[in-house]
C-alpha cells in the first residue's frame, strides 16, 4: 500500500468513527428541568425509548431554571419549564450565541373541589389563599352555611403541590393541619367522604363525588384552562436551542402528537389535543 | 401545514408592533371559534409566538446597543436617619445630640466580556470614616460630599466543575458572611483581593469558602505595612423542610499589626503602648498585640409552621457569634448573641422583623476598625443591647427604629475619661432601595 493510499485509507477510516460517534452522540437525549414536567418526560421518554431502542433518553429533575439553565449553557438538548424564560434569561441566551425555541407541550390545570353536600359552588382565588394558608378556617367567613374546614393537599413532593402553591398560594405554605395525600385520587376521595373538606386536584380528577367550585367565576374546564381564562393554570414548556433536529425533534413530535398528549392527560395534566 | 401558515401570518403580523398582542390574541380566539384551531392549538401558537417575540426583542435589543451597555445594572439606596444620641459624661453631666442623617449609594456593574465583571459605587460621606456613609443635615446648606465607595473587577471562570468560583479584586463589598452586621461594620468596603468557592452537596445543603487578602495600611516608608488574610469556610444547611442552619468560622488573621501605630480612623480602643521592642528605641504609641482572631458563628432559622403551630411569626432566627483573639493573653475574647422575629428579610409591604442582640466584646477581642459605628462608636472594650425594628411601608421602602444602650466594659476608675461611660442611641429610619 503506497503512501496515498494508506492516508486515504486513514482519513476514511477516522471519518467513519467520527461519524459512528456523532451518529451514537445524537441518538443520545439529555432532558433537564420542571419537576412539574417531570411525569410527562419520563413516561414519554419510557414509551419513545421503548419505541426506538437505539435512542437512550437522559431526563432529570432540577427545576425550571436549571433547565433553563442548561439550554443557555448548552449541557441539554431539552430543557423542561413550567414558566417561560425571564428577560434575564433571554439576554443571556442572546449574549451566548443560543437561539431558544419554546414548545408548548401541556396545559397545567388545578381544580378546588368541596364535598357535594356543601353549598359552596363559587370562591375567589384570594378566599382560596385564605383558605389553603389557614386565615380562613370556617365556611360561614366565605358564605358558606357554618362548620369547620378540612384542607385537603397533595404531600409537599408532589408537583400538583408545587403548582398550587405557585398558581393560588403565592408560593406561601400549606396550613399545617392540612390532610397531606399522596394522590391526587386520595384527595378527592378523602373530599368526598369529608363534608366540610375541600381540596385541590388535576382536572381529570374531577367526579360525580366530588364538586368543583368556580374560581373568580371561572369553572374548572379543559377549555377553560386552555383559553387562559381560568386562574390556576400555566403553560408547561420544552426548551430547545434553535429549531429541534434529528431525534430530539423527533421526541417532541411524540410528545405533541395524539399519543404524547394521551400521556399529558394520564399524568393529570390538560392536553392540548 | 395550517399550524405553520398561521404561525408565520402571526409572526409577520406580530412584528410590525408588539402593541398588536391583544389583536393577536383575538384573531386567534376568532381562528379558535371558527374551528379552524382547536383550543389546544390556540393556546400553543399564541405562547410561543408571544415567547418568540419576547426572544426577539432580546436578540434585537443586543443588535442595537454595545453589549457593556446593555448589561449595565444600576442599584442603589436611600435613607432618611434622625439620630439621638446621648452619653454620659465626666462629673455626671450628660452630652445629648440630636440630629438628621442622610445616605445615598449609588452602584453599577456591567460585564466586560464572557465572566469579567466591573462595578463601582458612588455614595455620600467623606474619606475620613470607613464605617460611615452619613452626612449630617445643617452646615449653613453647604452641598455634601460625594466619594467612592467601591470600584472592583470580577472574574466568575466558567470551568464546567461542580465548584463555583468568583474571584475579586479591589474595593469591594464584604464577602465574609455574619449574621448581623456587628463585628464588620455594614458600611465597610474592603480593599484587596478576595475569592469565593461554592459548592452544592445536594438540595438541602451547600458549603461555601472565602478568602481574602486585604490591605489595611500601605506606607511607601514601611514595608511591615499591615496586612489581613480572612478565610471563613461555611455550610447552608436545609435541616428539615422549615428548619435551615448557616454557619461558618472565619479567621481573620493581622500581619504586622503589633507594634504598628494607630491604623488610621481606629476608634482607639485596642491596646496601645510603647513599642513592645525596646531595642527599636521609639516613642510611637503602638499596639500591643497582633490580631488573630477565630470567629465561629452561626444562625438557625426556623420559618412557620413551628413544630406544628402556626404563630403568626413566618421566621424565627436565633444567631451568635463566639470571638477569640489567639494572641494576647488577656481581654481576648467576646461574643454576640441574638434573634430575629418576624419575616426573614423586609423588602414588601406589611412585612417587619424584630431583632435583639447583645453583644460583648472585649478590648482586644477584634480589631477596632471593624466593629459597627452605632455600638459605643464601633469600639472594642464594650457591651450591651442593641434592638431595632424594621417596617416594610412598601416594595423596598422600610422604616427602622433602633436602639442601642452599650457602656465601656472595663470598670470605671477615672471619672474624667468620658469614654468608660455608658452611651445610648436611638435611629430612626426611612431607606428605599431601587
Amino acid at each position: 500500500m503506497n503512501i496515498t493510499k494508506k492516508a486515504v485509507f486513514a482519513a476514511a477510516f477516522l471519518a467513519g468513527i467520527v461519524s459512528f460517534a456523532c451518529a451514537q452522540a445524537a441518538d443520545k437525549i439529555v432532558i433537564e428541568g420542571s419537576t412539574t414536567v417531570l411525569p410527562i418526560a419520563q413516561k414519554a421518554a419510557e414509551i419513545f425509548m421503548d419505541k426506538n431502542p437505539a435512542v437512550d433518553i437522559s431526563v432529570r429533575g432540577g427545576g425550571s431554571g436549571v433547565g433553563i439553565a442548561s439550554i443557555i449553557d448548552g449541557s441539554c438538548d431539552i430543557g423542561d419549564a413550567s414558566r417561560p424564560m425571564k428577560d434575564s434569561e433571554l439576554q443571556k441566551a442572546a449574549d451566548k450565541g443560543r437561539d431558544p425555541k419554546v414548545h408548548v407541550v401541556a396545559m397545567d390545570g388545578i381544580a378546588v373541589i368541596v364535598n357535594p353536600s356543601n353549598n359552596m359552588n363559587a370562591l375567589t382565588k384570594k378566599q382560596v389563599r385564605d383558605i389553603f394558608t389557614g386565615a380562613i378556617n370556617d365556611w360561614s367567613e366565605v358564605g358558606g352555611s357554618g362548620g369547620k374546614i378540612v384542607a385537603v393537599s397533595r404531600d409537599s413532593s408532589s408537583g400538583t403541590y408545587e403548582a398550587f402553591g405557585e398558581l393560588a398560594l403565592e408560593k406561601k405554605k400549606v396550613r399545617p393541619d392540612a390532610l397531606m395525600q399522596a394522590s391526587n385520587q386520595a384527595v378527592a376521595s378523602v373530599v368526598s367522604k369529608t363534608p366540610g373538606a375541600i381540596g385541590y386536584v388535576g382536572l381529570g380528577y374531577i367526579t360525580d363525588s366530588v364538586k368543583a367550585v368556580t374560581i373568580d367565576g371561572v369553572v374548572a374546564s379543559k377549555e377553560t384552562v386552555l383559553s387562559n381564562k381560568y386562574p390556576l393554570s400555566r403553560p408547561l414548556f420544552m426548551y430547545t436551542n434553535g429549531e429541534p433536529k434529528g431525534t430530539v425533534k423527533a421526541f417532541l413530535d411524540y410528545v405533541l402528537s395524539a399519543e404524547g398528549q394521551k400521556i399529558v392527560d394520564e399524568e393529570g395534566f390538560v392536553a392540548l389535543k | 401545514m395550517k399550524k405553520g401558515i398561521i404561525i408565520c401570518l402571526l409572526a409577520l403580523f406580530s412584528a410590525a408592533s408588539c402593541s398588536y398582542a391583544s389583536d393577536m390574541d383575538i384573531l386567534v380566539q376568532k381562528l379558535v371559534d371558527k374551528g379552524v384551531l382547536t383550543p389546544g392549538e390556540g393556546q400553543q401558537i399564541l405562547t410561543e409566538t408571544k415567547e418568540e417575540i419576547r426572544k426577539e426583542m432580546a436578540q434585537g435589543k443586543v443588535a442595537g446597543v454595545p453589549q457593556w451597555v446593555q448589561d449595565i445594572k444600576l442599584k442603589g439606596d436611600f435613607r432618611l436617619r434622625y439620630q439621638w444620641d446621648k452619653a454620659k459624661q465626666a462629673a455626671s453631666t450628660d452630652s445629648q445630640r440630636d440630629r438628621a442623617r442622610i445616605r445615598l449609594r449609588i452602584g453599577a456593574e456591567t460585564r466586560v466580556v464572557d465572566n469579567f465583571n466591573v462595578g463601582f459605587g458612588i455614595a455620600t460621606g467623606t474619606t475620613s470614616d470607613p464605617k460611615s456613609t452619613n452626612i449630617t443635615l445643617g452646615d449653613g446648606f453647604a452641598a455634601k460630599n460625594i466619594v467612592l465607595d467601591y470600584a472592583y473587577g470580577r472574574y466568575t471562570p466558567d470551568w464546567n466543575s461542580p465548584v463555583s468560583t468568583t474571584f475579586v479584586g479591589g474595593r469591594f463589598k464584604n464577602p465574609f458572611w455574619e449574621p448581623i452586621s456587628a463585628l464588620v461594620d455594614g458600611d465597610i468596603n474592603l480593599d484587596g483581593v478576595s475569592t469565593t468557592l461554592g459548592y452544592k452537596v445536594n438540595d438541602s445543603a451547600d458549603l461555601f469558602l472565602s478568602y481574602g487578602f486585604l490591605t489595611v495600611l500601605e506606607n511607601s516608608s514601611d514595608r511591615g505595612d499591615p496586612i489581613l488574610n480572612v478565610i471563613q469556610p461555611g455550610v447552608n444547611w436545609k435541616i428539615l423542610d422549615n428548619v435551615k442552619l448557616k454557619s461558618a468560622v472565619d479567621f481573620w488573621l493581622a500581619n504586622g499589626v503589633k507594634d504598628h501605630t494607630a491604623i488610621s480612623y481606629s476608634p482607639g480602643s485596642n491596646s496601645m503602648g510603647r513599642l513592645s521592642d525596646q531595642n527599636k528605641q521609639s516613642s510611637s504609641v503602638v499596639y500591643l498585640h497582633d490580631y488573630k482572631s477565630v470567629v465561629p458563628k452561626l444562625e438557625i432559622g426556623f420559618t412557620e409552621p413551628f413544630f406544628g403551630f402556626n404563630t403568626g411569626f413566618p421566621y424565627f432566627g436565633v444567631f451568635g457569634e463566639y470571638i477569640n483573639n489567639l494572641d494576647p493573653s488577656e481581654k481576648k475574647t467576646g461574643w454576640i448573641a441574638g434573634l430575629k422575629i418576624g419575616n426573614e428579610k423586609v423588602s414588601g409591604k406589611n412585612q417587619w422583623q424584630f431583632v435583639y442582640d447583645y453583644r460583648f466584646i472585649e478590648k482586644d477581642a477584634f480589631l477596632d476598625i471593624f466593629p459597627d459605628s452605632d455600638f459605643y462608636g464601633g469600639k472594642t472594650n464594650a457591651k450591651g443591647n442593641h434592638l431595632s425594628f424594621n417596617y416594610g411601608v412598601s416594595k423596598n421602602s422600610v422604616l427602622t427604629l433602633s436602639y442601642f444602650n452599650t457602656r465601656n466594659m472595663t470598670r470605671l476608675t477615672n471619672k474624667s475619661d468620658s469614654s468608660r461611660l455608658p452611651a445610648q442611641t436611638i435611629q430612626a429610619d426611612w431607606t428605599v432601595k431601587f
